[in-house]
Parts: structure tokens; C-alpha cells; sequence
């Protein structure tokens, strides 16, 4: 039988379970059929169809892709230590309960160094932050009152100030005796000015006249008006003297020059069988000028009041204070029985 | 020495004016809020007691406590009640006495 190459065999279109392959066994030539061929390999060590699982030998490299996963299958276990980087979170993806209590500090934000004990976190206004010292207190901690001209100077830090300015109290007058048809009027406080950030007027000074009748007390008694504020937040006027009768008796009027907000008006009060309380005013309050009874004596009124908060762009500011005004007494004094109880000066208050 | 009177814009005086608050020589004068404001006055103006700024004018005048009454008593009738008052004239600066007008 001539010889002849399998490669010069026909081509078979497929394998089929009738087809005829030539085997060697134990050196003699023999023939199986192609259900000889896969009944051993299913049966075999090697078959696939015989394993319970696929052994990573069995996969090629990369040969596993995202399809080959069930969803919600790849557990913690499956990553690796610090596998999990950057590039694998999607964007704004970590919310709050994904952080460790107490677990961001100053390293893990826009903020250079830990700061110092007692210091808090400001907004550089540009997503970063710095480290700044806190205010001692978090509210007023220093109060300058002046009650004389001067200048309040900015300490270096201070960014706004609560200023409360009074005005001079007006003086008081009485008028015994005034000629005929004469008038006795008490000068007014004076004007107190934080800069040109507000300012408040004095109280005006008591008027007492008397008309073209017979001499001796004055017939009207006029009490001064309280002054007024001007520029502040809060603009109001300070009181208005008072005289108060409360009987027949001699000696018996009360006289109160105006209050204002921070300070009292001069006071003769008259406590009848007790001891008379006398004091002068103080902080823009009006005077007193009291004859005997005092019922034809005109009280001063109260500096007003300017407050205001006031945003320092530079200092120093300059301060006036208002003075005073001064009494009004005629020239003749009748008897022993007048008393001189002066206004107060105005006053500045810088709260900061 | 020329002087200087701060008047407040706030408080009305006199004849529809503003209220003088006090004189000083025109170096003495201080800062102020804008609502009060300096002005040159003659030195007649001697305190602010005694005149109101005239802001349509621009010039001070005597209030009436500053201009001496020198009229003679009041006119009474039957009863002692005055038939006739005084009256301030802002302009002239002067006191007037004029009949009481029963209503």
C-alpha cells in the first residue's frame, strides 16, 4: 500500500461522531470513531466539565471583565489594603458619614499650621483660612468716659466704637428782684462733638421776666428745653427743667433741672420737717438757681443725646465737651436764702 | 477778633429759624456732625442765648429776651382784665403793644 501524508488527505468539512481517526496503540495501528475521541476527554482529569471550579490557571490574564461580576458581589475583602485611591471616588461622592468622628483636623484643611491654643479660624475670603486671635471677651471691654476736651485714640485693633454724646446742661435763673419789665437769662450748656460723627446740643438755660408791674419777683419763670442729638443711630432731647409747688409753705418748692440719659439735673428737693436733699447736676444735667421758695425760679434743661455706632477709618477723633451753664442770679442778693446748685458738663462715652 | 456762631439746623428759633447755640473767635470753633453748622457773625453777636440765625437772610437777630420792654402797663378794663399785650415784631426787633382782639 503506497504511502501517503495526512496533509495530502481531503480536508473534512467537520468532525463528527462517525468519523474514523487513526490511533497508535502499543505499537499497532488501530481506528476510533470521534464518540471514542470525547467520551475520553470528558471523562479525562483535564475535562472542564468534570471540575466544581475554574482554578486561576484556568483564567488567562485580564481575561475577566466588569461582565463577568454579578452586581453588589465585590466585597471589602476583595480590595486590597489602600487599593481604593483618588481616582476611584467620584466627585462631591463622600458624604459626612463617611468620616470618622474627630477625624479631620487642621492638616485635612486650607489653613497653614495647628494655630495656637485659644485661637479660631477666619475666612482668608478666598477658600482659605488662618489662624487669629480672639477678641478678649467678644463684647465691650473698655469704656473711656471724657468730661473734658480731648482726642480718643484707636488702640490699633478696634473696628467700631459705640460713642454716647451729651450735651451741657443748662444753667438755672432766678430773679428776685428784677426791675421792671427786666429778663434773667441763664446761658445755655454747651455743645459736646464726637468729630463730625454726631454731636449734642446743650440744654437751654432757664428764663424768669418780670412785666412793668411793682418790683420785686420776677412773674413768669421759664424752665429750659432739653438740648438735642445730632448724627447718631439714636437722636433724643434731654428733659426739660422742673418746678414743683407742693404747698403754702415757705420753702416749699421742689426745683429739678432736666435729666438727660447718663446723668441727673441739679435738685433742691424740699422734704419739709426732714432735711433738704441738694446736689448738682452731673453728665449734661440743668442747674438750679433757687431763692427761698423757689416758685419764680426757672431750672435749666438737659443736654441732648446723640448714640451712635461708628466704624473708625482713622483716629485720632477729636472730642468737645459742652460746658455747663452757669446760674443766673441778679446782683442784689435779698437775704441768705439763695441757693446755687450748678448744671453738669456735657460728656463723651466711648465704648469699644 | 472775627467770630464764628454754631447753629443747629434741628432746633427752630425766632421767625422760622435756627437756634444759636453758642460764639466763639473764629479759631476757637470744633468739628461738628454736618446738622450744626458754623457761620461768621458779627461781634454783636455776643452769646447764643440772646439771637436766632435767620437761614433765608443769613444774618442774626435779637430773640425777644434780648430786647428790653420798655412800654408802659397794660390797659385794663372794668374788672382789672388787660384789654391790650405785647407783640414781638421778628424783623423790626422791637416789642409792640397791640389791642387784645375778643374772639
Amino acid at each position: 500500500m503506497a504511502n501517503i501524508k495526512i496533509s495530502d488527505l481531503t480536508a473534512a468539512s467537520v468532525a463528527a461522531d462517525a468519523n474514523e481517526f487513526e490511533i497508535n496503540e502499543a505499537g499497532t495501528s488501530k481506528k476510533v470513531t470521534g464518540s471514542q475521541i470525547k467520551a475520553y476527554v470528558n471523562s479525562a482529569d483535564g475535562a472542564l466539565a468534570s471540575k466544581n471550579t475554574v482554578a486561576a490557571a484556568d483564567i488567562d490574564s485580564d481575561a475577566v471583565t466588569t461582565a463577568k461580576i454579578l452586581d453588589g458581589n465585590v466585597t471589602t475583602a476583595k480590595l486590597a489594603a489602600d487599593a481604593v485611591d483618588g481616582t476611584k471616588i467620584a466627585d462631591d461622592a463622600i458624604g459626612s458619614e463617611h468620616i470618622q468622628d474627630n477625624a479631620v483636623s487642621a492638616s485635612e484643611l486650607n489653613v497653614p499650621g495647628n494655630g495656637t491654643a485659644g485661637q479660631y479660624l477666619a475666612s482668608d475670603g478666598d477658600g482659605t483660612m488662618t489662624w487669629t486671635d480672639l477678641a478678649a471677651g467678644g463684647g465691650f471691654s473698655n469704656m473711656e468716659v471724657f468730661t473734658s476736651t480731648g482726642t480718643w485714640t484707636n488702640p490699633g485693633t478696634v473696628e467700631k466704637v459705640k460713642v454716647t454724646v451729651v450735651g451741657g446742661g443748662g444753667g438755672g435763673a432766678e430773679g428776685q428782684p428784677l426791675p421792671a419789665n427786666g429778663t434773667g437769662t441763664a446761658p445755655n450748656g454747651g455743645t459736646s462733638s464726637f468729630g463730625a460723627y454726631c454731636s449734642a446740643t446743650g440744654g437751654y438755660g432757664g428764663i424768669v421776666y418780670r412785666g412793668p408791674g411793682p418790683a420785686g419777683f420776677p412773674s413768669q419763670a421759664y424752665p429750659g428745653a432739653g438740648g438735642i442729638g445730632s448724627g447718631g443711630n439714636l437722636n433724643f432731647r434731654g428733659g426739660v427743667g422742673l418746678n414743683v409747688k407742693f404747698g403754702f409753705a415757705e420753702g416749699s418748692g421742689t426745683l429739678a433741672g432736666g435729666d438727660t440719659y447718663v446723668g441727673s439735673g441739679a435738685v433742691y428737693a424740699f422734704r419739709g420737717p426732714a432735711a433738704d436733699v441738694t446736689d448738682n447736676g452731673v453728665y449734661g444735667g440743668g442747674g438750679v438757681m433757687r431763692y427761698t421758695n423757689g416758685e419764680k425760679s426757672a431750672t435749666g434743661g438737659g443736654g441732648g443725646t446723640a448714640i451712635e455706632v461708628v466704624t473708625i477709618p482713622t483716629s485720632p477723633v477729636p472730642i468737645t465737651i459742652g460746658a455747663g451753664g452757669t446760674n443766673f442770679t441778679t446782683p442784689v442778693a435779698p437775704g441768705p436764702s439763695k441757693t446755687s446748685l450748678a448744671s453738669g458738663g456735657g460728656v463723651v462715652i466711648v465704648e469699644y | 477778633m472775627a467770630k464764628k456762631a454754631l447753629v443747629s439746623t434741628l432746633e427752630n428759633s425766632g421767625n422760622n429759624g435756627y437756634r444759636v447755640l453758642e460764639v466763639v473767635d473764629a479759631n476757637n470753633t470744633f468739628e461738628t456732625h454736618s446738622n450744626l453748622q458754623w457761620k461768621d457773625c458779627p461781634d454783636s453777636v455776643d452769646s447764643g442765648t440772646n439771637y436766632w440765625f435767620d437761614p433765608v437772610n443769613n444774618i442774626f437777630k435779637k430773640l425777644p429776651v434780648a430786647v428790653q420792654n420798655t412800654l408802659e402797663d397794660l390797659a385794663v378794663d372794668a374788672e382789672g382784665n388787660p384789654t391790650e399785650e405785647y407783640v414781638f415784631d421778628y424783623d423790626n426787633e422791637v416789642w409792640t403793644k397791640v389791642q387784645i382782639i375778643n374772639q
